[in-house]
């Protein structure tokens, strides 16, 4: 059995493998449905607000990773703790593994809404998250590293699903975007909020540094990730732009799944049923990474047997897909939980490092 | 423990795959093409459904077509009412083509798409199209047709396509209704008692039918609204009396906002001319003389048919569209007021580029 609690070298991961946690933990249920949110803020200039989000990230991102290594490498229950003490850090630490489980929940549910829509229209929340939760669950107890060899392969079906949008370079319209700057910078400024939700999975390092073999050379490759990501939001944001216009893009609850009905296949009437199920793999990854931070740290601030963490958070979960049916609670949560991760990373962490900085100033005197 | 998830799990999949409603394809009908008319005299809506009968070996006859008719107040019920006609459940999922009635159509397509634009099975690359008369009548109706009536139709539509037809289909439908600065177009079908045939494009103000283009000016709609490859234009030669027929014509289409006020169509138009006994192309002067009288001719009809959009108040050449492209802080309601005194002039430029094969 893996061993969560060192970090030694059979437990770790290459650096540059962060390059995929990072893409893939971002990468989950907004690709499909994100370029509405940005484009009710700032309209079709909001591929400016994609650009200036991964920019804000980056700087994050940095800001994180410095975080970790000047604590010694250490996670985000240890640095909380040499900064705040024991019970205001277990405090912290609590907040955030309650945010890591809904993030899971969200992802989880946001899906089967999908399914439910697109596809099997009676489908059973209840069995399906059950099932979702129990090979969550497979991944989370296998440690991280069957974690990261399912976010490595995740990239793949993403990047396969993204060179389907084609479509809108052969059919779209380039003067949907134009004239380029006819929002101005507050509305472009705006449209960064609901874009966050698309690019959050950078918090997760703080949980995953311990594992990371030489983390420091690990920053680019978390930097890198990062803007491959903001790569294919903004490619992905072009083409539904060109291919809707903005009076039509408000009309559609998943633009991405609307451009794929057109596209057909000799072997394949329509393509978003497709899409729909490769995308499931997409799915799981950011998932089972939440969900192995949410036990991992649980773990750590408790000290509890890992198995049993992650069992008992997959009883609550499942309990909380049978007990909530109405999506619009979940849609509730969900705009909540988005600007809970826009606080968190442009606020909480630039805070906490300035409040690290201090603290390390005081001690060197 | 490893081994009792991996049963779990394997179990879960056996025991739930049962769980979700099937479609076999042998339990199913599929709907190939919907036709909705309006009936005023009950003020409801006449729905047909037109499903192929496919028989129990390869070799029956692919023509035959069971056709449903129903109707019902709101355009949703139809597809019940259908249901109880029919044992098996009815599958729009590989829906070719809507049709809609002459009638309907003028009262505003608005109910009808909005059913469409939420049923998740219906896709975007299908054809909607307005019907001369009923559409009942039309799908009812027996043709000699090589398929069934409606893969017919729509591979009429979709060979159209690569020839005068401007391209549309159901998203470039909602495309241009939603859009701003834009009206909405759709194939025109007509038919006869043996034929069912294009008879133009039907020009929408938004949801409704409100004007028609017929075949002989479709080329010069399709050239203002987008580039071509193989499209044919017959000019009638009134100096020498005599009709030349321009064949595999290939143009582009530039627009211009030369002021706020005046817009510019640049056409560069390239085509075959076949010779006949009337018209020898022998010189250049003929050609240039042919060339110059072609393009004036067709300059004219150009802004012969945008005085006639504009007048109308539609924007099927999504003009509109263009002159938010270029300008800041468009407002819907000020382009209202001025697309119809808007200044839309035509440059056109026309080269013949080979002539035919024998002397």
């Amino acid at each position: 059995m893996p061993n969560h609690a060192n970090s030694d070298i059979t437990q770790q991961v290459s650096p540059f493998l962060i390059f995929f946690i990072i893409h893939a933990s971002q990468v989950g249920e907004g690709v499909l449905s994100f370029e509405r949110f940005i484009a009710e803020k700032a309209g079709y200039d909001s591929w400016i607000s994609i650009l200036l989000t991964g920019i804000i990230f980056s700087i994050a991102i940095f800001l994180i990773c410095k975080l970790s290594i000047r604590n010694n490498g250490e996670d985000l229950i240890a640095i909380h703790q040499s900064l705040f003490g024991k019970y205001i850090g277990g405090f912290f630490s609590l907040f955030f593994i309650a945010y890591f489980f809904l993030i899971t929940m969200t992802v989880i549910r946001s899906y089967i809404e999908i399914i439910q829509v697109w596809i099997f229209p009676d489908l059973s929340v209840f069995l399906f998250s059950l099932i979702i939760f129990i090979l969550l669950l497979y991944y989370v107890l296998g440690g991280l590293r069957i974690v990261v060899g399912l976010l490595f392969f995740s990239i793949f079906t993403t990047t396969f699903l993204f060179s389907f949008k084609y479509v809108a370079f052969t059919n779209g319209y380039f003067s949907n975007l134009l004239p380029i700057m006819d929002h101005s910078f507050t509305e472009i400024l705006q449209a960064v909020e609901p874009m966050t939700y698309s690019f959050l999975g950078p918090e997760l390092i703080l949980v995953y540094a311990p594992f990371i073999h030489q983390f420091q050379k690990g920053i680019k490759w978390a930097i890198i990730g990062n803007l491959f990501t903001m790569l294919v939001y903004f490619l992905s944001a072009f083409a539904i732009f060109l291919y809707f216009n903005e009076q039509q893009l408000l009309q559609l609850s998943w633009p991405t799944l609307h451009m794929w009905k057109v596209i057909d296949l000799p072997f394949i009437e329509r393509f978003e049923y497709v899409g729909i199920t490769l995308h499931f793999i997409a799915i799981i990854s950011t998932a089972a990474i939440y969900y192995w931070a949410c036990t991992q740290s649980l773990f750590r601030l408790t000290g509890l047997s890992f198995k049993k963490i992650a069992t008992a958070i997959l009883i609550i979960s499942i309990g909380f897909s049978f007990f909530i049916h109405d999506f619009l609670v979940v849609e509730f949560i969900m705009q909540k939980i988005s600007k809970v991760g826009f606080y968190i990373i442009v606020a909480y962490f630039p805070i906490l490092f300035l409040w690290q900085s201090i603290l390390l100033g005081v001690k060197k005197k | 423990m490893r081994k009792l998830l991996v049963i779990i799990i394997l179990s879960m999949v056996l025991i739930l795959s049962g769980c979700i409603r099937t479609k076999i394809i042998d339990d199913i009908q599929l709907v190939l093409m919907n036709g909705y008319d309006w009936d005023p005299v009950n003020d409801s809506y006449i729905g047909t459904a037109v499903i192929p009968l496919y028989g129990n070996s390869e070799e029956s006859n692919l023509q035959d077509d069971v056709i449903y008719h129903a109707e019902s107040n709101t355009s949703q019920n139809i597809r019940n009412k259908i249901q109880t006609k029919t044992p098996y459940r009815i599958e729009t999922g590989k829906l070719l083509g809507i049709l809609i009635g002459e009638e309907l159509a003028k009262k505003g397509l608005e109910e009808i798409t909005l059913g469409i634009s939420e049923n998740q099975d219906i896709g975007r690359g299908l054809y909607l199209a307005v019907v001369k008369g009923e559409s009942s009548e039309l799908l009812s109706q027996d043709y000699k047709v090589e398929k069934n009536l409606p893969r017919y139709i729509n591979e009429l539509i979709e060979s159209n396509m690569e020839r005068n037809f401007p391209r549309t289909n159901l998203h470039q439908y909602f495309y241009s209704y939603y859009g701003e600065g834009m009206d909405p177009f759709l194939p025109l079908l007509a038919h006869t008692k043996t034929e069912v045939y294009l008879e133009g494009l039907a020009l929408l103000d938004g949801d409704k039918y409100v004007d028609s283009i017929s075949f002989d000016e479709l080329f010069i709609f399709k050239m203002l609204f987008e580039p071509n490859d193989s499209a044919s234009y017959q000019f009638n030669w009134k100096d020498k009396d005599t009709f030349v027929v321009v064949s595999a014509i290939s143009s582009t289409v530039d627009r211009e906002l030369t002021s706020k006020e005046k817009i510019n169509f640049k056409i560069d138009i390239k085509g075959t001319v076949t010779e006949s006994a009337d018209v020898k192309i022998d010189s250049f002067e003929v050609k240039g003389e042919l060339e110059k009288a072609i393009a004036e001719d067709l300059t004219k009809k150009a802004e012969d048919l945008i005085a006639r959009l504009q007048k109308e108040n539609i924007d099927p050449l999504r003009i509109g569209a263009f002159h938010k492209s270029q300008t800041r802080d468009w407002k819907k309601k000020e382009w209202d007021e001025l697309y119809p005194t808007m200044n839309i002039e035509t440059e056109l430029e026309f080269k013949i580029d080979q002539s035919n094969i024998t002397e």
